[in-house]
């Protein structure tokens, strides 16, 4: 079978996914329901996964996840070939979250909404943190947005940096750097902390 | 700056897998180690943070229902217009379903009535009166098709019955009308005289329908009524071809009999009926082509006629040993006290009963005393006639000298 079920690629431009993926995508591009299925079948739980972070619902975030498929299914032939699909169909996902928070009027912008931990609006969760991690997450507040969110992507959604690469439109190698200066900066504010 | 990015981020992949701490470090030279150690120690405390768990989804795969949703539903992305658009489109297809519906629809059907509206609109469409009175005769089929359904139904109920008799015979009445209105409009249009055929037709095939049908409990009263008014109309019918006859200034005689001879009498009229008028004691046959006219040359309805009026006939033909009064000139019009005119009966008229119907303003008091009501005459099938639209054989009269 032509057809590769696993998506080899990283975040990188479509046209750097060489082999079986692309021409996975290509045949669902071109109406191949298998195709598509095999696509479907490894994003899945992955969108899945990065909404209901976002929304802390399980049938939210099932309703938003296949809604993201359906218009990816739809919307798939206008792929365009030089950009990443997993950072396409991402997007498609973080639409769906925004327009999820419209639908019940709240308006926030994107970048607060995915910077909101769960700590923050849970709070039994923020209870049940010790004091050291709760000045973590204190700490965690002073990082630049784009630092906050590898640091939330990487060690608490558990995210590959492939994936948070896709999301945030980066390659995996402005991932790594980011990561290793999100955790330098802690390293130091924590340090001035002590010292305080 | 990008090594120790890397080698943090091969520490963290490795501690991610469940590798022990001290073994990933060990991995590394002591310079790298030494940078790594709190970089590592301060993920480890991040990453043992409470995480949320996330429950298991259930993977329904709507997308396999995308392609015919998208084409069910694609209309809610429409605009207002859209919308308007549609709304306008259902409005018109209910409409149009109940105007198929109504256009099945049979006399005494709840939806007749739409069916009636919408044909009498396609009338008022109609330019002229040659238009109008042809579509009035096709309506007047119509009626003649739907009585025939339900009469030759034995499931029919009297009220469908009795029903279907009145649009017959009142549709029939309007296409006379029409066709009359036609007439004094343009005497001489081609499309008359069709009309006047399919007209004396459409009695004919009247007649033998409700002579043939079984009408249930009012059988009696609804058929006798409604054959009367059927012989009504066809003497109207019969006017109206008088009437195109004379403004058309056809010569009936000389169709029948280039070389006959004119003869002329001129006395108080004794006696007239439909088919019939006696002057001075003298009988002459009448028939569809007899012209009757005032002293102006004006046409005369024959139902006009009435005894004790001064006439002059001129006659000139014999048919089956009989004279035919060709033309009848009324010399004196105050006597006739009315313009001759074709006159509609009212639908509340149509189905009296037998004793009414013989009192009320009928064909038979054109004169013809003698005529039954209960037991209406016999049409003549105008496909078979000849030339004449005689409803009975009056006895043979001597020539005139």
């Amino acid at each position: 079978m032509e057809i590769n079920p696993v998506y080899t690629g990283s975040s990188a431009n479509l046209s750097e996914n060489l082999g079986v993926s692309e021409a996975l995508i290509n045949k669902a591009k071109l109406g191949n329901q298998a195709a598509f299925t095999e696509i479907y079948n490894l994003y899945f739980k992955k969108i899945y996964k990065f909404i209901y972070f976002r929304v802390s619902h399980k049938e939210v975030a099932e309703d938003l996840a296949e809604d993201v498929f359906v218009k990816a299914y739809g919307k798939i032939s206008s792929v365009n070939q030089t950009r990443s699909f997993e950072s396409w169909l991402y997007q498609i996902a973080r639409n769906a979250v925004i327009d999820y928070y419209r639908g019940k009027k709240q308006d926030i912008p994107l970048d607060e909404m995915e910077n909101v931990l769960e700590y923050e609006s849970n709070i039994v969760a923020e209870v049940e943190l010790q004091d050291r991690q709760k000045t973590f997450l204190k700490l965690l507040k002073e990082l630049k947005p784009d630092q906050q969110l590898v640091i939330k992507m990487k060690f608490l959604e558990n995210l590959e940096n492939s994936e948070i690469a896709a999301i945030l439109h980066k390659n995996e190698g402005a991932i790594r750097v980011i990561q290793h200066r999100a955790i330098a900066r802690l390293q130091e504010l924590l340090k001035q902390q002590t010292n305080e | 700056m990008n090594n120790e990015a890397e080698n943090l981020n091969a520490a963290l992949e490795k501690m991610r897998r469940g590798v022990p701490l001290d073994e990933i470090l060990a991995a590394f030279p002591d310079a790298q180690r030494q940078n790594l150690k709190p970089q590592m120690e301060l993920a480890a405390e991040v990453l043992s943070m409470p995480k949320k768990e996330i429950p298991e989804p259930s993977m329904r795969r709507k997308y396999l229902l995308a392609p015919a949703r998208a084409a069910q539903f694609s209309w809610l992305r429409l605009s207002r217009y859209a919308w308007l658009s549609y709304s306008m489109a259902i409005i018109v297809c209910a409409l149009a379903g109940t105007g198929y519906a109504a256009s099945r629809s049979l006399p005494g059907d709840p939806l007749f009535s739409v069916k009636k509206t919408a044909e009498s609109l396609q009338v008022k469409l109609a330019s002229n009166p040659d238009d109008k009175a042809n579509l009035q005769m096709e309506l007047a089929q119509k009626r003649f098709s739907d009585a025939e359904k339900i009469l030759k139904n034995p499931y029919s109920n009297p009220k469908q019955e009795k029903a279907a008799l009145t649009e017959l015979i009142t549709q029939t009445q309007t296409a006379i009308e029409q066709a009359n209105a036609a007439a004094h409009s343009n005497p001489v249009s081609e499309k008359t005289h069709p009309l006047v055929a399919s007209l004396e037709n459409i009695n004919v095939q009247q007649q033998n329908l409700i002579k043939e049908a079984k009408l249930g409990l009012n059988a009696g009263t609804d058929t006798q009524s409604a054959l009367a008014a059927v012989k009504e109309n066809a003497n109207k019918v019969a006017e109206i071809k008088r009437y195109i006859s004379v403004a058309s200034n056809e010569q009936f005689p000389a169709a029948l009999d280039a070389n006959a001879s004119t003869t002329e009498v001129s006395g108080v009229i004794g006696k007239i009926s439909a088919n019939e008028i006696v002057i001075n004691g003298t009988s002459f046959a009448l028939s569809s082509s007899t012209v009757i006219t005032g002293p102006q040359n004006n046409v005369i309805e024959i139902s006009s006629l009435k005894t004790g009026v001064t006439a002059n006939i001129t006659t000139g033909q014999t048919q089956g040993g009989r004279t035919i009064a060709l033309r009848i000139t009324i010399l004196d019009m105050a006597n006739i006290g009315r313009k001759g005119e074709v006159k509609g009966t009212s639908t509340a008229d149509v189905l009296k009963t037998p004793e009414s119907t013989a009192s009320s303003s009928s064909p038979e008091d054109i004169g013809n005393a003698n005529s039954d009501t209960s037991t209406p005459e016999t049409l003549t099938d105008p496909n078979t006639a000849v030339g004449a639209y005689i409803l009975e054989d009056p006895a043979p009269q001597a020539a005139i000298k």
